[in-house]
């Protein structure tokens, strides 16, 4: 049963599960990181406080948050067939789990810089440095160690998100994994794409462990 | 004009438990070349007036004018600019823990927009001036308390500021460090006539290298003045206190000066406890043998509830009587021995 066509099916499984990890985890650090560094600003005793922002953030977060994926999958797809042109495949999937990352990485974000020591906000504020200024130079570089693991994590939960959109067609390991296991009792296939998503879960985490650590310089 | 004005500055904080007022009609006015100490117990209300002397925190009331600026009627962008005049190092050093040393030095230059060559070229400067420019490629991690706080006085210099103002600058430190640290800021002072503003709850700071002084107690300046004046004749009863915990450390080093000035003949010291405080022994003693003895110090400390008296006296450096007063002593129930402030402190 290892034919080609298997073996080759699971080589696209596992390009095909990186592509869409890789893909929306850049796609939601893009909006992710604005939203975080919001709500660490204009949250009470952050740079910029400001209540009703920090509120409107705070809600569509914990909205989409509290939305289970599979759910959100499915009420994504007319707007995923708007954006991608179809509602199934690789491709496709990026935009559901975009919009569940976006909330999930501005919430991490957040704590990251939240961990950052008011004292040496404070030290800047005391040379002069703007509130832009601060953000940049110092809160992202302090929270670097943070911010770093922080990706690591995110890329985990959606490959993990990715391999769920399987069930409704979404390409990838996962996919594989539910037409092979669970239509049609093969679990010999599905066992192999467990496997293979247990090993990138472990490169991904391993790698971002050993960058996290290379740049972080309080320690030695 | 004085460089830093403080008219009549109150401030409250609401917090859960209602309104706290941390400042409290606080007037007072700060030299140019001055380093003026603010002294007080902790949550006297002392870091945040040094912080309203940058507008770090906006008082509620009253007005804060540094420079002839009033800083309450600046723009952000003007105030900004006007904190570039006023360096700030504080107790927990508050370096970019992930920046080398030279880096965290430059960061105020580039606020200045200076270019990355002209920073570095200024900032290995500043930490020539503090003394520890071969730590220029180190991070915060790997330097001392006393190393940090160099590296944090370069910084806070680095914008060419008229005014330094020290939060609890040494209050991290042991108390070597300490003196090295305030050494390094009088001669700063000295050097380029910064004014320098020292917050502290340690007396000692106060007098070794503040002019002037301001004491607060719950919000509020009890007392100021030159740092002579109030030493001499402290009015207040925080004062007191505050003036009370600073005589142990200070005996000691006082006594080494005294020591090195006089040098005089030998010194004992001797331990009484309260049986013996009531005879006049020293008296006696001067009356009997006819020469002078001197007390370099006396104190008396409550040790587990027995008062117990400590005195450090010093015979004529040509008597010839001391083995024979030392006689005298012990036969009046008192414990003695040589005193050498050298090895004394060796022992510590």
């Amino acid at each position: 049963m290892w034919t080609k066509e298997v073996i080759n099916m699971i080589e696209m499984g596992i390009l095909e599960t990186v592509y869409m990890t890789l893909v929306a985890t850049f796609a939601g650090y893009i909006l992710g990181l604005p939203m975080g560094v919001l709500l660490c600003v204009s949250d009470k005793g952050g740079l910029k406080p400001n209540a009703v922002l920090y509120k409107v953030l705070d809600i569509i977060a914990n909205i989409v948050r509290s939305v289970p994926f599979l759910i959100l999958l499915i009420l994504l797809i007319p707007f995923t067939r708007v954006v991608v042109g179809k509602s199934y495949g690789s491709s496709a999937t990026i935009v559901p789990l975009v919009v569940a990352a976006v909330p999930f990485i501005a919430r991490m974000v957040e704590s990251s810089l939240k961990e950052v020591d008011s004292g040496v906000v404070e030290a800047a504020k005391s040379m002069g440095a703007g509130n832009l200024r601060i953000i940049i130079k110092v809160l992202l570089v302090e929270a670097r160690t943070s911010l770093i693991t922080g990706v690591t994590i995110a890329i985990g939960t959606i490959l993990g998100y990715s391999a769920m959109a399987g069930t409704v067609g979404g390409g990838g390991l996962g996919d594989i994994a539910v037409r092979y296991g669970y239509y049609r009792y093969q679990s010999d296939i599905m066992m192999v794409t467990v496997i293979l998503l247990i090993v990138l879960v472990q490169l991904f985490q391993s790698t971002g462990m050993l960058v996290a650590n290379k740049l972080d310089k309080r320690k030695k | 004009m004085s460089e830093i004005v403080i008219e009549h500055v109150s401030k409250a904080f609401k917090t859960k438990d209602g309104i706290v007022n941390a400042l409290n009609d606080v007037n007072i006015e700060i030299d140019a070349g001055d380093i003026f100490g603010i002294i007080g117990m902790s949550g006297a209300g002392k870091s945040t007036l040094v912080r309203c002397m940058n507008f770090l925190e906006t008082p509620t009331e009253g007005k804060v004018i540094v420079q002839g600026l009033e800083l309450g009627t600046l723009s952000g962008k003007r105030l900004r600019k006007q904190r570039e005049q006023m360096g700030m190092i504080f107790q927990h050093f508050n370096l970019l823990m992930q920046k080398t040393v030279l880096e965290n030095v430059c960061f105020p230059l580039y606020i200045k927009k200076m270019s990355r060559g002209e920073a570095r070229k200024k900032a290995l400067e500043l930490l020539e001036i503090v003394g520890i420019s071969d730590k220029a490629k180190a991070y915060p991690a790997q330097l001392s308390g006393g190393q940090k706080q160099r590296v944090a006085i370069a910084r806070a210099l680095a914008s060419d500021p008229k005014i330094l103002l020290c939060d609890e600058a040494t209050s991290a430190l042991d108390p070597q460090t300490t003196s090295a640290i305030l050494k390094l800021l009088k001669d700063i002072n000295d050097r380029f006539g910064i004014t320098i503003v020292m917050i502290t709850h340690q007396m000692s700071v106060v007098r070794e290298i503040c002019n002037k002084v301001a004491i607060m107690k719950e919000g509020q300046v009890v007392e100021k003045g030159c740092t002579v004046d109030i030493f001499n004749h402290p009015s207040s009863k925080v004062t007191r206190e505050l003036l009370h915990d600073d005589v142990e450390t200070d005996s000691a080093q006082m006594i080494a000066r005294l020591q090195k000035e006089i040098q005089g003949g030998e010194k004992i010291r001797i331990v009484y406890s309260e049986n013996s405080a009531f005879e006049p022994v020293v008296a006696n003693l001067i009356l009997q043998y006819g020469e002078p003895v001197n007390i370099l110090k006396a104190d008396t400390k409550n040790v587990g509830g027995i008062a117990k008296g400590e005195m450090i006296l010093e015979f004529m450096k040509d008597s010839e009587n001391v083995e024979a007063m030392k006689n005298q002593l012990k036969a009046s129930g008192l414990e003695i021995e040589t005193y050498n402030y050298d090895a004394d402190k060796e022992d510590k």
